[in-house]
């Protein structure tokens, strides 16, 4: 825990220093900045909007305000949650501009879902029918997801699938802590209202673990 | 409040470990009890176990190793690496070079700029001596404005106040992210047309302009409140605004302003320059 703590103070201080550097005009400090948040920032984008594609352009879209607002970027600020405020708006915004475009559907998720990952993601080759069933869970999860607001989906996103504390949502959202449980709350009920019709229909029994 | 609301308010908490003992254990006891909340906490359990097996596919590592350098030509595409490199061991830096302008560029530049000074002081000086305008009738001293400036500035007022109130009308809070708002800046603008409005007011007091007076009171009121606004996510303060300017009939009036353009009627009413004047001078 403690080792852990400083881990991060030691990450926050080194993302400083880049900064510093990358306003005395040295790109290679830019790319050392990149290196140390891209995964973050790629998975929390991913984990919002859904589609790797898009994903990628709204990380790159965050390193370009990055790089622009360095300049004017407070010092004593917390870096790490300044770029991930970046990306959930950016995700947010995109999220909104795609509104008229359809959703994920289960009739059209084979297809993506094949399509989808970048480059060769792995996918590994089982057992047919255990494969059909779980490609039906995560369509099922997926199409859930959708249910929520944009904001809703970005603060359940950066809880359940990328480890911030609530605190740290907060931070990143700059709300209230109690904001933030409420935006989980009233996400987690949409969502079993979405599962429990799932389960209804009997087209998914999903086992609790 | 029944004992089963008060426990729903702590099911966030609950499912979120920020229950502390005590809470915790009426919390439990009413669990124990009450066969619903039971069910109903179970439920989001289990949804939130069902979500967690969501799985993401991962990119390969060609991915992670290009994308620096697809990020860098999206930068190059963009022009927005314009800054130097100052050292660097892999290649020369060229950056610099290619967004360099043509030496024509800044000559004419320079012209453009020299040209637009001249209209800047032509408009600031020149105008009013050359066409006869001199401040209204009902001057106050030195500092009474002129005819043609309160007018155009009574218009500046109304059409920068318009580009405020339309973004924080139009602006929609079920769907819309308040950070989009960029209320800071819309707060400063507000603060700037505050200062302007005290002016304005007495300006057109003088030249007895009620209707115009009353729409700068107006939109003045309804400024304050935005430039007083704490909280970017203050909802209930945007809705407050949005209220004040439907109550109002602000857009209608500023409509109507801008249809019958009464500041024209400013500027021409006392010693008007004739048209052709201005023309020439422009």
């Amino acid at each position: 825990m403690v080792s852990s703590k400083r881990g991060k103070a030691k990450k926050a201080m080194e993302a400083h220093v880049l900064a510093e550097r990358v306003c005395q005009g040295d790109l290679s400090a830019f790319q050392g900045l990149v290196d140390q948040f891209k995964k973050k920032v790629y998975f929390l984008a991913y984990d919002v909007v859904g589609d790797h594609h898009e994903a990628e352009d709204v990380s790159q879209e965050v390193f370009i305000k990055v790089y622009r607002s360095l300049g004017s970027f407070r010092r004593d600020a917390k870096m790490s949650s300044w770029i991930y405020q970046i990306t959930v708006n950016s995700a947010i915004d995109l999220l909104r501009k795609r509104k008229a475009k359809p959703s994920v559907t289960l009739e059209n998720f084979d297809h993506i879902e094949l399509q989808d990952a970048p480059r060769g993601a792995a996918t590994a080759a089982v057992d047919p029918e255990s494969s059909a069933e779980a490609a039906l869970l995560q369509g099922r999860i997926e199409e859930a997801l959708h249910v929520l607001t944009p904001r809703e989906r970005a603060v359940f996103a950066m809880r359940h699938y990328n480890d911030f504390q609530i605190s740290e949502i907060a931070d990143v959202l700059e709300v209230s802590s109690g904001t933030v449980k409420s935006l989980l709350f009233r996400a987690l009920q949409k969502l079993r209202r979405k599962l429990a019709f799932y389960r209804g229909s009997g087209s998914w029994e999903v086992n609790d673990e | 409040m029944n004992e089963c609301q008060r426990c729903r308010q702590v099911f966030a908490d609950a499912l979120y470990g920020s229950l502390d003992d005590s809470r915790r254990r009426s919390f439990e006891a009413h669990l124990g009890q009450c066969d619903i909340c039971r069910e109903e906490y179970a439920g989001l359990r289990a949804t939130l176990q069902d979500m967690k097996k969501r799985e993401r596919t991962e990119p390969d590592p060609a991915f992670w190793e290009g994308y620096w350098e697809r990020l860098g030509s999206r930068m190059h595409r963009e022009k927005i690496l314009y800054q130097p490199r100052p050292s660097g061991p892999r290649r020369p830096s060229f950056d610099w070079l290619r967004f360099r302008m043509p030496r024509w560029a800044f000559q004419a530049g320079a012209a453009v700029l020299l040209v637009a000074v001249g209209i800047f002081i032509g408009r600031m000086w020149l105008l009013p001596p050359s066409a006869g305008v001199q401040t209204a009738v009902h001057t106050r001293g030195a500092t009474a404005p002129s005819s043609l400036e309160l007018a155009s500035r009574t218009q500046n007022y109304v059409e920068r106040s318009q580009l405020v109130l339309m973004a924080i009308v139009n602006f929609d809070r079920e769907t819309d992210d308040p950070y989009t708002l960029d209320l800071p800046y819309k707060q400063q603008l507000s603060r700037e047309l505050v200062q302007e409005a005290g002016w304005l007011k007495q300006g057109l007091a003088d030249a007895r302009q009620r209707r115009l007076q009353e729409l700068v009171a107006d939109l003045e009121a309804v400024l304050l409140q935005i430039a007083n606004l704490e909280t970017p996510g203050d909802m209930f303060a945007i809705e407050l605004v949005q209220t004040g300017v439907q109550s109002r009939g602000l857009f209608l009036k500023m409509h109507l302003a801008e249809v019958n353009r009464p500041w024209d009627d400013l500027g021409t009413r006392t010693e008007t320059p004739p048209k052709t004047d201005k023309t020439k001078i422009f």
